[in-house]
């Protein structure tokens, strides 16, 4: 194999190494300086489950005592909509727009009374924002680039080769 | 990015259209001939069947259902290949803020139902379907309307199961500018986030109702599966030609055959256990509930079918490259009729070794133990493969195109994955590996190796007969590498993440992962961007390749091994284009491998015959034993002069012994490091000098012991430092190089004497 064989397989293969080492960057930091914007991120999710379902989690008539006891009428607006979301919806789930004053009890599992029942509630996400560093898309979109050059230039090398003998 | 694969979809329907409407634009590419030239025009024309879209929802010939079977599975690789690459996006960082905890779930879940129902078992079918009636004389299946159903119940199930991610597509798409309330009905249905193993009691307690439509899709597509085993079992026992007796079945056929017997006694069991979940959840059965049968039952249930799965997708890959390694090898299939026994051995033991996946849940202890020694034994076969494959390979005419490049590669990454999974088949090891990455990176690597590689593999090695035109070789041959340094960069992170402690299943991690993590997702993303190249090499080939009338493109005549289907394939060319058949003025059987040198007119010489073989192995071992002795003897005494300078620790040789269970003891250690360097050090030698550089013997002997010498160093360090560490080297490389001179002199005087297989010396 003489040194042209060699480079059309050896730049190639380092420009697609180059590429795919690269993707990540540019899409996590591409993604970061949009999402928010975008309003993909920071709408936190709580589940909720029924009180016939939470004995599947603790025996009937007990409960864990790390679980915080809380009334509907303590959480805020916004708590209080994501929880009947949650109720009415098949999912259990309900999108808390507004912000997560019990996050700390909801963390950990909290049983809010609600209607003469209790309801286990926990996070479902908190759709936590992706930060990246400054350089992190320029470098990542720099390295697709390089990559893509890299992949396709013995095709490049061969069509200038072409042209100048023409 | 879930567009992509909608997009995937839309460019190869819109391919094979067109391709079938229009034929090839032969006017654009040239036509090779027997000769190595090439003509240019349209002298012929090829389309014979009228192309609409009516023909292909109604054909019931096995090659277009084959081909309908090969474009599905590609789809469902690309829908699976993108929930893999949104998964390892996640994982970029240790917080999960790309996508939400619930998609992550998701998205694991759907990737392993999509790859394992819909990727790997219908592209195998598919190959199965298009080639297996050639193979064997069939004019087409056993039942051409039942096979055209089985492949038709597998588009609405996987719509069934995946059903979920389009009705909230729709509905985000709509919810652009219709309120959400409208909408209540779409975002009902979440994709589901059980895992592909839909554990109860999870799946019995999630309210999702997709997840009740996932396992209907999924006793659909099992009785798709059950319909196709069926009809390939009866095609080969009843359909098969004249001339064609079990004796004579290939390879491929064999594994199709053990793969289907295989699938009738596992499917039942899935069908059985996911109806069971469908009345749990639905009809208030109980039959998974704590009061009754428990999750164990269900655990016992699904993995019976579970792990025979594992060989239902496996088996035929291994067919597959038990066909394609000895045409790029020059010679047959060495031991074709031990990797026959193999094969269906493991169709028997596959069902014998389920509960290695229970082994946490308890179970008594003599039970699981029965479980593990089968686990251990199942290697067995594998192994068989394994080693009938490298030694095909030995010294054969080894050509490196692409098909080859895949054989290759994955039988290397397929030997770490499997030895990874016998240390897991292991109580003790299994407990502390239990739903770590360790397990994942097992798994895949395994997986990935054999399946995805010879998948690609047999895609190049049969394009011409598909397609009659030829692929982009060196487009090929590039994506060969990259998905094999791909596959092992990704694979090989999860199993150190894994042996670190990293678990599966979580959308975040501790920080101190990142990295690993980070390799990995490069890796996968190799993989990804190869998987794009293949489809490429495809598409543009299937359109624009250079044409193919010679029908030996791989020159199998030369050594008698243009089978059946290159046979058909060359029947098809004569009859359409009224091309002569060629052959070689000479062939040699493909029992011979291609020799060098003097040897290279010699009948008598080539592959390697077992039982002629064994006097000369016979020898090698005896004279590598004694080799060693003067080996290790020479090095003793270096050893012991450093130990009397005081920069080596004979109490090191202690720890030697510990592995035999004798505390403390330097003489029973060093016995055991004698023995190893009269047996494993120096047969190693024996077998590997032929590949190692350096001539004469001895140079080659001082750069084997050289090669040696960084594992001596790190297990035989005793906490040196400073001028004592220098000499501590300096003691072992010199220790090293007396090895290295006693071994390979001794072996030289040794073998005039007594006739060994070494070319080296024979030279």
């Amino acid at each position: 194999m003489n040194w042209s064989d060699a480079a059309a397989y050896a730049l190639p293969f380092l420009g697609a190494l180059v590429f795919c080492a690269s993707i990540g960057g540019a899409v996590y930091g591409g993604y970061a300086a949009v999402q928010d914007d975008l309003g993909l991120c920071g709408v936190p999710a709580i589940a909720v489950t029924p009180p016939e379902d939470i004995d599947h989690n603790a025996p009937e008539g007990t409960v864990d005592p790390s679980w915080t006891q809380l009334d509907y009428e303590e959480l805020n607006e916004a708590e209080k909509e994501a929880f009947e979301e949650a109720v009415g919806s098949v999912s259990g789930t309900g999108d808390v727009h507004g912000e997560l004053e019990h996050e700390a009890a909801f963390s950990g599992g909290a049983l809010v009374a609600y209607e003469g029942e209790e309801y286990y509630v926990a996070i479902e996400t908190m759709d936590e924002c992706a930060s990246a560093a400054p350089w992190v898309l320029p470098a990542g979109v720099l390295g697709v680039l390089v990559g893509l050059g890299l992949f396709y230039s013995p095709r490049l090398a061969r069509m200038l080769a072409h042209r100048s003998d023409r | 990015m879930s567009v992509v694969p909608y997009a995937f979809v839309a460019c190869l329907v819109v391919g094979v259209v067109l391709r079938a409407r229009y034929g090839s634009f032969r006017n654009l590419s040239r036509t090779i001939l027997a000769d190595g030239g090439h003509v240019r025009g349209d002298e012929t024309e090829e389309r014979e069947k009228k192309a609409n879209l009516l023909r292909w929802v109604t054909t019931v010939d096995h090659k277009d259902i084959g081909l309908l079977y090969l474009v599905f599975g590609t789809v469902a690789a690309l829908w699976g290949g993108v929930d893999s690459m949104m998964i390892r996006t996640e994982l970029l960082t240790p917080a999960v803020d790309v996508w939400s905890e619930e998609t992550y779930n998701a998205l694991f879940t759907t990737h392993g139902l999509t790859m394992l129902f819909f990727f790997v078992t219908p592209v195998f079918f598919g190959m199965a379907n298009y080639f297996l009636p050639l193979l064997i004389g069939a004019d087409d299946l056993a039942f051409p309307r039942i096979n055209a159903i089985a492949f038709w119940l597998l588009p609405p199930s996987l719509l069934l199961v995946r059903g979920g991610l389009i009705t909230e597509v729709i509905a985000r798409v709509l919810g652009l500018g219709l309120p959400r309330s409208m909408l209540e009905i779409l975002y009902t249905l979440a994709p589901p986030a059980t895992g592909w193993t839909l554990y109860t009691p999870l799946s019995t307690q999630l309210a999702n109702p997709q997840i009740d439509f996932m396992l209907l899709g999924l006793h659909l597509s099992g009785l798709s599966t059950m319909m196709g085993a069926i009809n390939f079992i009866v095609t080969i026992f009843m359909k098969r030609g004249p001339d064609v007796d079990i004796g004579d079945f290939d390879i491929f056929t064999w594994s199709m055959l053990t793969t289907s017997g295989i699938i009738l006694f596992a499917f039942p069991l899935l069908g059985s256990a996911i109806l069971m979940l469908l009345l749990d959840r639905n009809f208030g059965t109980s039959f998974y509930a704590v009061e009754a049968g428990g999750s164990i039952l269900y655990q016992n249930l699904f993995w019976f079918f579970g792990h025979p799965e594992v060989y239902i997708i496996f088996l035929p890959a291994t067919g597959l490259m038990s066909t394609i390694l000895p045409k790029f090898s020059g010679r047959k299939l060495f031991g074709f009729k031990f990797v026959v026994y193999s094969t269906l051995a493991i169709g028997v033991m596959s069902f014998g070794v389920w509960a290695h996946h229970m082994f946490t849940t308890g179970m008594d202890p003599r039970l699981l133990t029965s479980f593990m020694i089968v686990s251990i034994a199942i290697a067995v076969p594998s192994a068989i493969k394994v080693f009938n494959w490298m030694t095909t390979m030995w010294k054969g005419d080894i050509r490196l195109t692409a098909p080859m490049l895949f054989s290759a590669g994955g039988l290397g990454l397929f030997v770490i994955g499997g030895i990874t999974g016998v240390f897991l088949a292991s109580i003790p090891i299994d407990v502390m590996y239990q739903d770590t990455y360790y397990v994942v990176g097992h798994f895949h690597m395994i997986l990935m190796a054999i399946i995805p590689f010879q998948m690609f593999a047999a895609s190049y090695y049969w394009f011409p007969i598909i397609t009659e035109r030829m692929y982009n070789q060196r487009l090929a041959r590039l994506q060969a590498v990259l998905t094999s340094v791909g596959v092992f960069v990704t694979f090989m992170a999860f199993l150190i993440m894994g042996a670190l402690g990293m678990p599966r299943r979580f959308a975040s991690y501790p920080p101190k992962f990142q990295l690993f993590h980070d390799v990995a997702s490069v890796g996968a993303f190799v993989i990804g961007f190869s998987v794009l190249l293949w489809l490429y090499n495809m598409l543009h080939s299937l359109w624009f390749g250079d044409l193919v009338r010679d029908a030996d493109v791989w020159d199998l005549k030369k050594t008698q091994q243009f089978t059946r289907e290159w046979q058909a394939f060359e029947a098809r060319l004569a009859e359409k284009y009224g091309v002569t058949s060629t052959s070689p003025e000479e062939t040699r059987a493909a029992a011979e491998s291609q020799m060098v040198g003097d040897q290279k007119d010699e009948p008598d010489t080539g592959s390697p015959k077992a039982f002629e073989d064994l006097s000369g192995i016979g020898n090698d071992v005896v004279v590598g034993a004694v080799a060693g002795f003067v080996g290790m003897m020479l090095m003793s005494a270096v050893l012991y002069v450093g130990s009397l300078l005081g920069v080596f620790d004979l109490v090191s040789f202690a720890e030697l012994a510990e592995l035999v269970g004798v505390e403390g003891s330097p003489l029973v250690g060093y016995l055991i490091f004698l023995g190893g360097g009269m047996t494993t050090w120096a047969l190693l030698f024996v077998t590997f000098a032929d590949f190692l550089p350096g001539e004469p013997l001895l140079r080659t002997g001082l750069v084997f012991a050289v090669v040696m010498l960084p594992g001596f160093f790190v297990a035989f360090y005793s906490g040196q430092s400073g001028w004592e560490l220098v000499g501590y080297i300096l003691v072992a490389f010199v220790a090293h190089l007396a090895y290295g001179a006693g071994l390979a002199t001794t072996f030289k005087m040794l073998s005039g004497r007594l006739k060994t297989s070494l070319v080296h010396v024979s030279e």
